[in-house]
């Protein structure tokens, strides 16, 4: 780095680019817009970018190893029904169906983990065909219908607010710094970018490989299981398509945050930024009255925007 | 530098469509909020269009909107739900994805001091002071399997396309006809498979439930899509007139499949009424008049007769 300024070293980061993008489009909806800067629209588009993003920076983990998991909108789909039907249905306390739920993800997560490590199945076939089974015990369970009669207290998780911050966004922000701190300072966050970086080598330093995948497919698991249930306690019901759509979005996230889908590189705050991104872009098309059916194009545009930037920035760069 | 010259575009871009949205300026902003991108919703939007239009003759200058999100998905209908919340729109009209989940956010929205009012699909827990729509799903779907056991003389096999399993619209149509089918002890349920609201997969489905049942000689379809699905496999197959269909909503194809023979009978609603009364009864809560708490908009059985 030397002596450059401290701009130029900003704009040297990985996530300078998602940083500056987000910057602008937020400028550009406050002076275009009444309602982008208020209260209560900032806080509805961030805790909105946390339900999708909880479930990116799961995604985060199992890209930077090289990997894909396609299974997470399901497995979120899945616990949250498991989850609400526990109280609803066998009046189990919030407090201790909660940590069942969780518990449940973290298992289907590792039972990706195992197939795809153990057995030796390519990530996303294994995580595709999981994918559909778990959607496949959604429909077993509800039929379609959703669940009810929540517990009155179920809600404050979805819906509280702690100093004037919604708690998924709370969850949101202390789990993004909990990884962010795994990945930075543990031996297991430092064998997650070598496996990612370079496979054989990781081996042959002595890093035990399938154990470090299994975990990290349990930990996108249990955070998708995490995204289910928060999700659920926002609407008070078990609904069977919730995280039906969220397979592509959290994969969007993590990319335009600077994820590489081949693995090694990557960071949390990247994810973050690229979740807060994606909300505030969809909050910004509803604001500027932009049509629905070009909001497809606008988001596939934004995405392949920031993957060129991101080339071009680190093109005839060695590759850290 | 490339930055700048993106921010600079973007900045460009946003105030092209401020400029545009600006120029449309009319004093009562009402937003409706369908389930999903479907040309079902484009029906409605055309009589709540046709009522703006009216009222600007009488001097309310009203500007409607639809907007859809891409996926039929709570996650994202509750996220354009939020944000219209923010810009706050005179009128909102919300379709619920599903009638418990989206109670919640309907109150929000009313909690915000936003009117709101629930269209096409009803969400009765909530605290709308108004459903504008047709919520006799059961009776459409046992009403089709009166005109389906006429057809067939009362007995025979029967194969029943049910759409989306967690579409609640879509299941009271298929419970609707099943109970419908009980009273004829010669008929027999053989088939029963979710196409998920996809014609192609409905054209797959029928096919499979021939080769299954060669001696099939009913379907019905329990949304718009699948009685078309089902009528062009039927057709490819030479079947058309051996094969009896009959399903839900009068997109063009499908009326024109039923001049020519090929559907007996749809259960049309009558969409358009639900976006024209829904514009007035938002004015009207503007205006502060008394609006009714329930305006059931009905449906129609529309066969080849009703085409002439």
């Amino acid at each position: 780095m030397g002596r450059k300024s401290i701009l130029a070293r900003l704009f040297a980061m990985k996530e300078a680019g998602i940083l500056f993008g987000m910057l602008g489009i937020c400028v550009v909806l406050s002076m275009t817009t009444s309602s982008f800067l208020n209260r209560y629209n900032l806080t509805i588009v961030v805790r909105q970018a946390s339900f999708v993003g909880i479930v990116a920076l799961g995604q985060t983990m199992v890209l930077l190893t090289g990997g894909i998991d396609l299974s997470v909108g399901f497995i979120a789909g899945l616990v949250g029904i498991l989850t609400t039907l526990l109280m609803s249905s066998f009046s189990v306390a919030p407090l201790l169906a909660v940590p069942i739920g969780l518990a449940a993800g973290a298992v289907f997560g590792v039972v990706n983990g195992l197939v795809i490590s153990r057995v030796k199945v390519n990530p996303f076939i294994t995580t595709l065909a999981l994918g559909e089974i778990f959607a496949g015990a959604i429909m077993v369970i509800t039929n379609g219908y959703p669940i009810l009669n929540l517990p009155s207290s179920f809600s404050f998780l979805g819906q509280g607010q702690v100093f004037g911050m919604p708690m998924p966004v709370i969850v949101f922000l202390v789990v993004g710094a909990m990884l962010a701190y795994i990945l930075r300072y543990t031996a297991f966050g430092r064998n997650i970018y070598a496996i990612g970086g370079n496979r054989l080598a990781a081996r042959l330093v002595g890093i035990r490989v399938e154990r470090v995948i299994s975990a990290v497919y349990m930990l996108a698991g249990f955070l998708a299981a995490l995204a289910g249930i928060l999700f659920s306690s926002r609407i008070s019901t078990g609904q069977p398509t919730t995280g039906a759509n969220w397979g592509m979005p959290c994969i969007t996230a993590a990319i335009i945050g600077g994820t590489s889908l081949s693995g090694g590189e990557g960071s949390i705050v990247g994810t973050i930024l690229g979740s807060l991104f994606m909300a505030v872009l969809a909050n910004g098309i509803v604001l500027l009255d932009i049509s629905p059916y070009w909001e497809r194009i606008i988001i596939g545009a934004v995405v392949i925007l920031a993957v060129v930037i991101d080339v071009l920035r680190t093109r005839g760069r060695p590759r850290s | 530098m490339r930055k700048v010259l993106l921010c600079c575009f973007m900045l460009l871009f946003a105030m092209a469509c401020r400029l545009e949205a600006a120029e449309g300026k009319k004093d009562l902003r009402i937003v409706f909020i369908p389930k999903v991108i479907h040309p079902w919703y484009d029906v409605v939007q055309e009589g709540a269009e046709y009522a703006a239009a009216e009222l600007g003759k009488l001097g309310y200058n009203v500007d409607v909107k639809f907007d859809a999100p891409p996926v039929a998905d709570l996650n994202e209908q509750v996220k354009k739900i939020e944000s219209h919340i923010s810009s706050r729109p005179d009128g909102l009209a919300i379709a619920s994805i599903d009638p418990a989940a989206n109670a919640q956010i309907i109150d929000d929205a009313i909690a915000a001091g936003i009117n709101t009012i629930a269209f096409d699909t009803d969400s009765p827990s909530s605290k709308r002071p108004l459903y504008v729509g047709h919520n006799q799903d059961e009776q459409d779907g046992f009403d089709l399997g009166v005109v389906l056991a006429e057809e067939i003389g009362k007995k025979g096999k029967v194969a029943i396309l049910s759409g989306t399993l967690t579409a609640p619209n879509h299941v009271g149509r298929v419970a609707g006809f099943k109970k419908c089918m009980e009273q004829y002890p010669d008929i027999k349920v053989v088939f029963e498979r979710p196409d998920n609201d996809d014609m192609q997969r409905a054209v797959d489905l029928t096919e499979n439930a021939l080769q299954a049942n060669p001696d099939l000689v009913g379907i019905f379809g329990c949304n718009a899509s699948n009685p078309i699905g089902a009528a062009r496999a039927i057709k490819a197959a030479g079947l058309a007139g051996k094969v009896t269909i009959v399903g839900m909503d009068d997109l063009p194809e499908a009326l024109s499949l039923i001049k020519e023979g090929v559907i007996t009978a749809v259960k049309a609603q009558k969409q358009w009424e639900i976006g024209y009364w829904g514009v007035y009864y938002m004015v009207a809560m503007n205006r502060g008049f008394t609006i009714p708490p329930y305006h059931p908009t009905g449906s129609k059985l529309i066969t080849s007769a009703d085409l002439k």
